[in-house]
């Protein structure tokens, strides 16, 4: 077979790497430079979440004094951080917005300064109060005998929060102490833990669990939802960008679309010594106030490089094709 | 001996590894032995230490033309190695900070940068690999630009998502179930003829 | 007369007998029950709830274990069965739990007493199928090498990856460029990290003959002081300990994405022609792959990590999947001991997949046996 070198199609093939590298980063680097979103549709196991949430806001307009809390579990490290930490902003700003008490803690000891971290930056948002409309237990180990604390008085096995304070001294958690007074369980991992949350919170205490996992593991969740053991999935950053935008969806119609100017008003008509400084510090400055906007679209931003990539994966793939069956002919 | 030994341990602790999955009672043994399996574990870490330091000082030794590299080994390590030392006996000093900063704010995000070449290295990949060369990279070929498309799909694209969903659940399941039975059963079979001593090569010698 | 009274009263009590049962009516079903299987470390209390939320929102559990102080829980009633496992530590133990129901008013009502003493067992039961049919497999082995002894000709099927091996060592001789070799980067517990090794010494016996510069970057130091082991011998049998030096098998790092960088950046620097990437692989299988394609180097890749798998396909020329990677010991030294092995493992396949598809055609028909009887741990 002899080898014309000047044809085009030999040239096609013969693309050197570092071209190819340059404009995937490129690919990449635009979509994000130009802060693109693109709006995804929403699949049918994200909607569940929502809709679990709303009908937990709803029982607790009915019941103001039986109010159920959602119960997440921050079961990632920064490894997975990029797809996980979304799903987690959604869900908290969910909450905060029907006013939803939130109760936490992180299965891994490399997630738990990220679990309490992530509970403040958006409680902030919301003028959550820690303690009253919040909590962060801290280490949920040994990881089973903590769920089953959950099923009794988590107050006994959590003697003390993250934080140090006395648990008895939370008001929230003198309320709110078991699974009785829980509506939905959350867990965010990239690891096996949502199995366990299913064993032992759905399978012994009939709990409803929602799973947040990244992309790669998402496939082996899909028959929990088949046999109703998980009640709703995000998979990934696409699960995490259609939650975000049920969620935003949801806050423009509470609060209106300028959420610049409720940020900016929001600690103005409040009592500001029910805050403690060590939490966070109330108010935003102007920085913060970019901070939180970019933060409501960190998922969606994601999306967008992701599909641009794709599609440029794509186009190579057929150039790379149609420059092949180009030789083949030619060497006919 | 050298060779006996290791065989003749190979034999008896993969023999107690069956016993304890049989009797129950041995399952406190089983702890015994994990936690010399860790205690032994340890020690490796001076052994990798000082495998890396062997090998650099060679190549320096040995003036190899990129002995800059061995030298810029050298000098992290020990650079971490003693911050993190003082640091761990004086806690809240700078020495602490200066190491915290230096995991967090240089060694997380160069594992990231690398991590992130994956982003480069699977668009080279894909352009080499996915050519229709003959039916069954067709195939592959296919499926692959259908999960691709089904993964961010919009609009009219929506059916990619439909296909997607049913690729990974039903032939993607399917493969991976056999794949992970043979891959099994190669487990047993590594196992049972390395108690058995019938594989030796990892000892070094097979005669 | 007589039985005409004992008549009566029987009637009677009839009529009374639902009306004493309504008012015994359990609040709750419990037993507490011996772990089988088990060394008696441990026991399992059952619980039942059969009265609403409504009636009774919560149980109380008094649990004595032993000696120990009794322990207090309270089970918040959802309506479900709850299975709590208790830890006794060791057989002839006894354990008492007594339970009460919090009632809707918050007063306390005796359910009674549930006790037992922790039994032990001498088998597990659970594994004794898997037992089994791991003395059939070494029977199998034991049978096949014999034959193959006997000089019995085992027929082996092609592996291209492991037919490209000779060619791709001569192609690194030719062009003077070194040849690396990755055994993974797992730990020596993984299997996968053992079948790598033993590929390891036919490919340094080769090497080693051809005088090529030979690099095994490794990442875990046990499999460091293995792998030079498995150089050195295999140098020592080709007849050349004189190239042979502990830096061939050297530590590149412990961190993952590091050690990816380093065995990366000598890859770039002096370019192999040929690049062995065998064993247990994680997210760093492609950086390592497709550097190796950049400098031109060919790749032989296999692995058991099936998530991996699809990353070395596309981007190798070769790929061992999944058992391959095992059978290559066998396939390259053509031994009888280890052919003898194989071979056994393909009928041992062979007669887990006949009994499978037998499941499956009875399962169609509604019959559970086959199922239940083989493939199933309980015995």
């Amino acid at each position: 077979m002899r080898k014309n070198k000047n044809a085009w199609y030999e040239k096609l093939l013969a693309i050197p790497k570092p071209v190819i590298y340059v404009i995937m980063f490129f690919v990449v680097a635009l979509p994000v430079l130009f802060k693109m979103q693109i709006s995804t549709y929403v699949t049918t196991e994200v909607q569940l979440i929502y809709d679990h949430m709303e009908e937990l806001y709803r029982y607790n307009l009915e019941n103001p004094d039986e109010k159920k809390a959602v119960f997440i579990a921050f079961d990632y490290d920064p490894s997975t951080m990029a797809e996980l930490d979304p799903m987690a902003f959604a869900t908290l700003r969910h909450a905060f917005l029907r006013d939803i008490p939130v109760l936490g803690w992180s299965g891994l000891p490399t997630g738990v300064d990220l679990g309490e971290q992530n509970m403040h930056l958006i409680a902030k948002e919301y003028g959550a109060v820690y303690g009253e409309d919040y909590v962060f237990l801290g280490y949920g180990y040994p990881f089973v005998q903590a769920i089953i604390a959950l099923a009794t008085d988590v107050k006994t096995f959590f003697a003390s929060d993250k934080a140090g304070n006395n648990t008895r001294d939370l008001p929230l958690l003198g309320e709110i102490y078991n699974f009785n007074r829980i509506g939905l369980v959350f867990t965010m991992s990239g690891t096996s833990y949502p199995e366990s949350w299913v064993t032992y919170a759905n399978g012994l205490y009939g709990k409803k669990v929602i799973t947040g996992s990244t992309a790669v593991s998402a496939a082996k969740y899909y028959p929990f939802l088949q046999t109703e053991q998980m009640s709703g999935l995000m998979g990934g950053l696409k699960g995490a960008a259609e939650y975000e935008q049920l969620v935003e969806n949801l806050e423009k119609e509470i609060h209106g679309k300028d959420v610049k100017t409720y940020l900016e008003n929001l600690y103005r008509d409040k009592d500001l010594s029910r805050y403690d400084s060590s939490n966070y510090k109330t108010g935003f400055t102007p920085d913060e106030i970019q901070l939180s906007v970019a933060r409501r679209s960190t998922a969606r931003q994601g999306m967008a490089p992701q599909a641009t990539a794709h599609f440029y994966v794509i186009l190579l793939i057929i150039i790379g094709n149609i420059a092949y069956f180009a030789r083949m002919r030619n060497s006919k | 001996m050298k060779r006996t030994l290791p065989l003749a341990l190979a034999f008896i602790f993969g023999l107690i590894g069956i016993a304890v999955q049989i009797v129950p009672a041995l399952k406190g043994f089983l702890n015994t032995m994990l936690d010399w399996m860790a205690i032994i574990g340890s020690f490796a870490l001076a052994l990798g230490v000082s495998s890396l330091t062997r090998h650099h000082m060679t190549k320096i030794r040995r003036k190899h033309k990129d002995m800059f590299f061995s030298y810029v080994t050298f000098v992290t390590m020990l650079f971490m190695m003693i911050i993190g030392l003082i640091g761990y006996f004086q806690p809240e000093s700078l020495y602490q900070r200066l190491f915290g900063n230096m995991y967090n704010y240089v060694r997380v995000p160069l594992d990231a940068s690398m991590f992130a070449l994956l982003a480069f290295f699977i668009t080279s990949a894909a352009y080499r690999a996915f050519r229709a060369r003959t039916w069954l990279a067709t195939v592959l070929l296919v499926a692959g630009v259908v999960v691709m498309m089904g993964r961010v799909a919009f609009g009219p694209f929506m059916i990619f998502n439909d296909i997607t969903a049913w690729l990974m659940k039903v032939p993607t399941t399917a493969a991976m179930r056999g794949l992970t039975i043979g891959i099994g059963l190669g487990i047993v079979a590594t196992s049972i003829k390395i108690v058995l001593g019938i594989e030796r090569s990892y000892l070094g010698g097979g005669e | 007369m007589k039985t005409k009274k004992i008549m009566i009263i029987l009637w009677a009590l009839l009529f009374c007998l639902p009306v004493a049962a309504e008012e015994r009516a359990p609040l709750a079903n419990f037993e507490l029950k011996d772990t089988p299987n088990n060394a008696g470390e441990q026991v399992e209390f059952l619980f039942v709830p059969a009265a609403s939320p409504e009636e009774v929102p919560e149980f109380l559990l008094h649990i004595a274990i032993g000696d120990e102080p009794v322990k207090e829980r309270r089970l918040v009633n959802a309506g479900k069965e709850i299975f709590l496992p208790l830890i006794t530590g060791e057989a002839g133990v006894p354990v008492e739990v007594r339970v009460e129901a919090v009632m809707d008013d918050g007063s306390l009502k005796n359910l009674g007493t549930s006790s037992l003493v922790s039994r032990g067992e001498w088998l597990n039961m659970n594994s004794m199928k898997a037992f089994i049919l791991g003395l059939l497999f070494i029977a199998l082995i034991i049978f096949y090498v014999g034959r193959a002894k006997k000089g019995k000709d085992l027929f082996i099927r092609k592996i291209p990856g492991l037919e490209a091996i000779d060619d791709a060592l001569g192609r690194a001789t030719e062009m003077g460029r070194p040849v690396f070799y990755v055994p993974g980067t797992s730990s020596m517990a993984d299997v996968a990290t053992l079948a790598s090794l033993n590929i390891l010494r036919p490919v340094a016996r080769q090497v080693a003959k051809y005088e090529t510069p030979f690099s095994v970057p490794v990442k875990d130091p046990i499999v460091v002081s293995v792998a030079q082991d498995v150089v050195k011998e295999a140098y020592m049998a080709a007849g050349r300990p004189d190239l042979y030096d502990d830096g061939i098998a050297y530590l590149a790092s412990m961190g993952q994405f590091d050690y990816s960088g380093a065995v990366s950046g000598s890859m770039m620097r002096e370019k192999p022609a040929t690049v062995f990437l065998l064993g247990m692989f994680y997210a760093e299988s492609l950086i390592l792959a497709e550097t190796a394609n950049s400098v031109g180097a060919i790749q032989i890749a296999g692995t058991d990590a099936s998530s991996q798998l699809p990353f070395f396909i596309a981007a190798c020329d070769y790929t061992l999947i999944g058992e391959e990677l095992y059978a290559a010991s066998a396939y390259m030294s053509r031994e009888p001991l280890l052919l003898g092995t194989l071979k056994a493992q393909d009928i041992l396949k062979g007669l887990l997949l006949l009994l499978f598809v037998t499941a499956i055609i009875f399962q169609l028909f509604g019959i559970d046996f086959v199922m239940d009887t083989f493939l199933k741990p309980e015995w």
